[in-house]
Parts: C-alpha cells; sequence; structure tokens
C-alpha cells in the first residue's frame, strides 16, 4: 500500500514540476519562437521574397501585408474535403505539417547559441522534423484521389531523396568538425574559432541548394509546377487545410534560414538579446536576396534533371567538405 | 496495357491554358504513351453568322475570330471579297495593311515567348516579353485607337491613314524591339537552364511535318521552306526584301528560334515598309458585288490562314469558311507529345502557339456507331433551347 502511494506521489511531483517546465515550453511553443513569432517572421520573409522577385520582373510586387492577407482570407474560407479522398489523412497531413515545423523551431538556435529546448542528438531530431512537413504533404497530395495530386506528390517524394542526402551530408560535416551532435555546440564552436561558411563553403552551397529545393522555391517548384500539375498535392486543399499549409510552409522558411544562419555564420552576439535576434533577422533577410535572385533567372527544372544535378553537383560538393572534415579529424 | 497507365487530364480548363481544350493524356509515371486530343469548347458558329451579316459588317465579325490574330482574318477576309468584287486595292492600303500585318506578328510572338517562358516556369521571361510586347501595342493604340482588334482593314482599302508622327513613333519604337528581341536570343542561347527545358523536347520530324500538314513557324522549325508572304506574297510582300528563317530540328528550342528570328524579320519588313510608304488613296470604293468565289490566304503569326467566301450578288455572303492555322498545327501534337514527360507536356503545346478559339468546330462523335457528324447553327440552338427549358423546369 505504501508502496502505491510513494509510487503515486512521486507521479504527482514529476507531473507537477512538468507542469512549471511545460508552461515555459507552451510559450516557447505557441509564441516565441514558435507559431506566432516564427509564422510572423516567416510570412514577412516569404513577402521580401516575392517583392525581390517582382522587382527583378519589372513588377511592382505585393503590399507587405499581403502574405498576412492571402492567409487570413483562406482562413475565412470553406475547406473541402474530396469524396474519394481518404479524409482522415487528407486534414491530418495539414496539422501535421504545421506542428512538426512548429516544434522544429524550438530545436534552432535563433540569436543565440543555445536552442529553446537543446538536448543531445537533436540535431537528428532536427532532420527528422524538417522532412516531416514534406512527407505530410506527400501522403496528403497522394490522398487527395486527384491525378495532378498523385503525380505532384511523386515528384515530391522524388525531390526529397534528391535533396536530402546533400542537406544531411552538409550537416554531418559539421557535427563531425564540432564532434558534437547538439546544434548549440556547433554554433558555440564557431564563435570561439572559426565560423564554418569560410572553412566549409561546398558544404554551405549545397546546404543552401538543398534548402532552396526543401522549401519548393523556383528552380526547384516542381512538384507543384503550376503550368504542369496546376498545384501538385495542394491541388485538392482549399480553404483552413491550404492555410495550415502555407503557415507550415512560412515557419519552414524561417527556420530553415535560421538554421542556415546557425550552421554556418552565427553571431557575432551582442549579450543583449533583442539586438542579437534582430541582427539574425537581418541575415535572414540577407539571405533572401541571392534566392530571389535565383529564382527570378531561372525556369524550372524538370525533376529527372533535378535528380541527376543534386546527385552529381551537390553530392560532390557536400562530399568534398564531408572527405575534408573526416581527414581533419583523424589528422 | 490499359490499367497499368493512368490517365492525366489536361483541361479543358488549365491553369497554363488560356483557353478551354482537352488533352487526355496516359502516363506511365511521368512519360506520356498516348494522348487524345479534344477540340469544340469554344465553338461560336462565326462562319454560319457570318451568312446573316453584310460584308462590311463581316470584317468586324471575323475580326473576332481571334483576340491575337485580330488583323490577319479580316484582312483575308478582305481579300477574299476583293477578289470576287475584282477591285486592285491602293498601293499606300497594301503598304499600310503589310506595316499593321507585320506589328501584329511581333506583338503575338512577344506573347507566346512570354508564355512559353511562364509554362517552363520562367516567369521572368513572361515579365520581360511582356514588357516588350507593350511598345507594339502602344502603336497599335496610337495609330488604331486599339490595343487589340484594331478595325484596320476594309474592303477595298484600310480604314486609317498612316500619319507622319506615326511613322517616326514605329521607326523609334522598330528599334527598341529590335535590341529587346536581340537580348532575348541572346538570354535564351545563354542560359543552360532554358536550354535544357526546350531542346529535344516534342520534336517534329520533318515526314511528320508534311505528314500532318503542319503550317507557319511550326513547319518552318522542322525543316519546310514555306511561307505565304514569299510563296504567294499579297499586300505589299512582293515589294519587300526578307528571309525566312528555318530550322531542321523540329523541337521546342527550334520553334522559338524560328519565332525570335522572324522578328528581326518583321522589324526590317516595317521599315522598309514605312520608308517606302506610297501616297495616295488609302481606300477604293467597291461599286456592286458580282456573283463568285475568292479565296484567300495571308501568314498568321502562327501560320497559313484560309478564307474563302461564295458570293450570290447579295451585299451578304453566300458562305464562308475559314481556317485558322492551329487547326492544321494542333494534330500534330500527338506525334510530339507522346515519349516525352508530363514536364514536358505543356511547353510542347504551347511551342506550336495554339489559338483555340480560331480553331474550333463542333463534332459530334458517335462512337458506338463510329460515325462522326458536324452540327449546324440551328441544330445548336435547338439543343441550346432543350437544354435551358429542361434546366428552367428542374429548378
Amino acid at each position: 500500500m505504501n508502496f502505491y502511494n510513494a509510487r503515486e506521489k512521486n507521479h504527482l511531483q514529476i507531473i507537477e514540476d512538468r507542469d512549471i517546465v511545460n508552461w515555459w515550453s507552451l510559450f516557447h511553443l505557441l509564441v516565441f519562437p514558435g507559431l506566432i513569432f516564427a509564422a510572423t517572421i516567416g510570412l514577412l520573409l516569404l513577402w521580401l521574397l516575392r517583392k525581390l522577385i517582382a522587382r527583378f520582373q519589372w513588377r511592382v510586387g505585393p503590399p507587405i501585408y499581403q502574405c498576412f492577407a492571402d492567409f487570413f482570407k483562406l482562413l475565412f474560407k470553406e475547406s473541402i474535403v474530396p469524396a474519394d479522398a481518404n479524409r482522415i489523412v487528407f486534414i491530418l497531413a495539414s496539422f501535421v505539417s504545421l506542428s512538426a515545423a512548429t516544434v522544429a523551431m524550438l530545436l534552432i538556435p535563433i540569436g543565440s547559441s543555445q536552442p529553446f529546448q537543446g538536448f543531445m542528438g537533436d540535431i537528428i531530431v532536427l532532420i527528422y522534423l524538417l522532412s516531416i512537413p514534406s512527407i505530410a504533404i506527400i501522403l496528403g497530395g497522394s490522398s487527395s484521389s486527384n491525378p495532378f495530386g498523385a503525380v505532384g506528390a511523386s515528384r515530391e517524394m522524388v525531390l526529397m531523396i534528391a535533396y536530402e542526402i546533400g542537406l544531411i551530408l552538409s550537416i554531418l560535416t559539421l557535427a563531425i568538425d564540432a564532434g558534437s551532435l547538439m546544434i548549440g555546440d556547433i554554433v558555440k564552436y564557431q564563435v570561439s574559432n572559426q565560423i564554418y561558411l569560410i572553412r566549409y563553403p561546398f558544404a554551405a552551397v549545397a546546404f543552401f541548394i538543398c534548402v532552396q529545393a526543401k522549401l519548393g522555391i523556383t528552380p526547384f517548384d516542381i512538384p507543384d509546377a503550376k503550368t504542369e500539375l496546376i498545384a501538385g498535392p495542394y491541388t485538392e486543399y482549399s480553404g483552413r487545410l491550404l492555410a495550415l499549409f502555407k503557415l507550415s510552409h512560412a515557419i519552414l522558411f524561417f527556420g530553415l534560414m535560421s538554421m542556415m544562419i546557425s550552421l554556418f555564420f552565427p553571431g557575432p552576439f551582442t549579450g543583449v538579446y533583442i539586438f542579437d535576434v534582430l541582427i539574425h533577422l537581418l541575415k535572414c533577410s540577407i539571405i533572401v536576396i541571392p534566392i530571389s535572385i535565383i529564382a527570378a533567372v531561372n525556369p524550372r527544372l524538370k525533376i529527372n534533371h533535378a535528380l541527376r544535378f543534386f546527385w552529381i553537383f551537390v553530392f560532390i560538393l557536400a562530399a568534398v567538405d564531408f572527405a575534408r572534415a573526416l581527414l581533419l579529424v583523424i589528422a | 496495357m490499359k490499367r497499368e497507365c493512368t490517365i492525366i487530364p489536361m483541361g479543358p480548363f488549365h491553369p497554363a491554358l488560356a483557353e478551354p481544350e482537352f488533352f487526355k493524356l496516359s502516363v506511365k509515371g511521368e512519360k506520356i504513351i498516348d494522348v487524345e486530343i479534344r477540340i469544340g469548347y469554344n465553338h461560336r458558329g462565326i462562319e454560319k453568322l457570318a451568312e446573316g451579316l453584310t460584308y462590311n459588317q463581316c470584317i468586324f465579325l471575323v475580326e473576332r475570330v481571334c483576340g491575337i490574330c485580330s488583323n490577319i482574318h479580316p484582312l483575308c477576309f478582305a481579300q477574299a471579297v476583293e477578289e470576287i468584287a475584282g477591285v486592285e486595292v491602293p498601293d499606300r492600303a497594301k503598304y499600310i495593311r503589310t506595316v499593321i500585318a507585320e506589328l501584329e506578328r511581333i506583338h503575338s510572338h512577344f506573347l507566346w515567348l512570354g508564355l512559353a517562358g511562364h509554362i517552363i516556369g520562367f516567369d521572368t521571361l513572361l515579365m520581360w516579353a511582356w514588357k516588350a510586347r507593350e511598345l507594339v501595342l502602344d502603336i497599335f493604340e496610337t495609330v488604331t485607337g486599339n490595343r487589340q482588334s484594331y478595325a484596320m482593314n476594309a474592303i477595298g482599302g484600310v480604314r486609317r491613314d498612316l500619319k507622319k508622327e506615326h511613322i517616326s513613333k514605329i521607326l523609334k519604337t522598330m528599334d527598341e524591339a529590335e535590341r529587346a528581341t536581340k537580348r532575348f536570343i541572346k538570354a535564351i542561347s545563354g542560359d543552360p537552364v532554358t536550354l535544357s527545358r526546350l531542346k529535344g523536347v516534342g520534336v517534329l520530324s520533318n515526314e511528320d511535318a508534311k505528314k500532318y500538314c503542319v503550317v507557319g513557324p511550326v513547319a518552318r522549325a522542322s525543316g519546310l521552306k514555306i511561307d505565304i508572304r514569299k510563296d504567294y506574297p499579297y499586300a505589299a510582300y512582293d515589294e519587300m526584301d526578307f528571309d525566312i528563317p528555318v530550322r531542321r530540328d523540329g523541337d521546342a528550342l527550334a520553334k522559338t528560334e524560328v519565332r525570335l528570328e522572324e522578328l528581326l524579320q518583321s522589324i526590317r519588313i516595317i521599315r522598309q515598309a514605312v520608308d517606302a510608304l506610297p501616297n495616295g488613296d488609302i481606300k477604293c470604293e467597291v461599286k456592286e458585288m458580282p456573283e463568285g468565289e475568292g479565296l484567300s490566304r495571308g501568314e498568321a503569326p502562327r501560320g497559313e490562314d484560309l478564307h474563302y467566301v461564295v458570293s450570290n450578288g447579295s451585299n451578304m455572303p453566300e458562305r464562308v469558311k475559314i481556317r485558322a492555322p492551329t487547326f492544321m498545327n494542333l494534330p500534330s501534337i500527338k506525334p510530339q507529345l507522346i515519349g516525352n514527360t508530363i514536364a514536358d507536356a505543356l511547353i510542347i503545346i504551347g511551342a506550336i502557339d495554339p489559338c483555340f478559339c480560331c480553331t474550333d468546330r463542333l463534332t459530334v462523335v458517335d462512337v458506338k456507331e463510329n460515325r462522326e457528324k458536324i452540327m449546324s447553327s440551328d441544330e445548336l440552338l435547338q439543343r441550346s433551347r432543350k437544354k435551358s427549358s429542361a434546366d428552367h423546369r428542374g429548378s
């Protein structure tokens, strides 16, 4: 009897302890740097991308609230689930996508050397979390019973196979060099030594290209190619469900930009957190510039060309720095 | 065999196709193994309508066959009627017709270039090409008052004269258009990603081109040196000096190159025509219409346009037959598509510069008895009345 009581008490204690932690993690998850902050910044960065591309194309471009207007408009629209679709998978896919992107924000350092919920091996979890939105859209597209959705999903799958190798290899390069699987350690190592953009430029380029593919920005907007597949996997999505996908895309955009900064050129840290975050956001905006130039001057690649490009060109780039990192560690 | 392939419906409404047309693609993975083309979503019965209008009204009707080639249709129609009436158009009118026809080709080819860019996901090309197209549309607005549907042609000549200030504006704009074209040629031939999207895509062999009787830039990209402007000159083309660009490859790149070079040739023709613009009337009077028939052909931006008019001596035509270039080019999509991927399907369809509303005929296909029947306007009307009354009853 005592035994049971003791255990129960102990259990309650743990739950109480967790509750205190949970309130803060809930804040981190929903407000900063999670849902609200990341979504706002993500939508603003997407606006910047659209505006820059528009200027390259001799257009005026959208006003700054455009992405928010699009999102809120979608929120008030009806979501239609096709009669032939697998209802549960179709609806869940958008929630899974959004939650994975939001949780990933907790593991990415923003304006500091430490993520909000860092732990040993968090970079592996991060890689998984960041690939869940792509998997969710593959599921959503193929469950929608639309031929364009199915073809779009298969393209997304091929594209994922193409870029994941380069992405993981370039992250592993840094993990080997820093000697840690914690993203916080990688950032700290760079602050005290040299930033990896200088030490491993090839890995940085490979990572940059893979991020562009992961975000589906021209020339890698292959899965949802408007003029070929209408909207690809998103074809049957409408209203709130589509809004969730848009939101997770925005969060993913900001998340991947932040990750690129943390992995390749973190700092300088002033010590005042607000300024550090502002510097971080400025860097995000600077990364959008090359992305928009690449998007403006290139047509969309074909999926087989993209596969060849990633498996030969990007893989070689990433492999060169991977080999260098290995040699450095052994020597 | 049938169960192994997926059906991808391209159309009737598709974001890349501005007009409704249906391409039923049977695909295996991403590869197209069969294609079925269905036209007829845009039928308006223009040929039948023309039988109830006077010749002068018909000019405006045939102008609305197509929004992009809105000069070549009235031009051909007017030429056919002039042939029946046996009148000789004044030289100045012929030259003005040439200038407007070539300006139309420039605007149409720029429009196509932009659309092709949009189809391969190169929206910057779309925006830049359409910016260049605006130059020509500005000329149209100055000269004719309209950016589209210029209403320049009349039976026996043209309706508006080219003034001196127009000519200087045209020449100035031609310089800009030439610079823009050369920049596009350089940009497309120098960009490996664009080349990879166009090269070897949708090849129409020389034999197939002959077999399917393709016309215009599609034929010229497959090595057939045909151009109505040279072969059967109309308007003032017999006095113009220009080349016909020809490519042998027959792929989307060849079609692009042919159109881009045609832009330069059009600019060349316009410069010659406005320089040598003769003085005189711009229109001659057509006193009466004898019985007879007239056939006229013109080189539209998309290829050969044919108008056939039968007159019974009254002020209305007895029969008008229009054959727009896309009607000839559309079937050739089939051999071009098979063996390519879905990613290439739209650029292949786009590369023939299709203009579906020019093309549409309504054909009823009875699958059971394997026979086809063209529906007349009355039948269509009855069908529509029957359907709308059924709808009323239903609601």
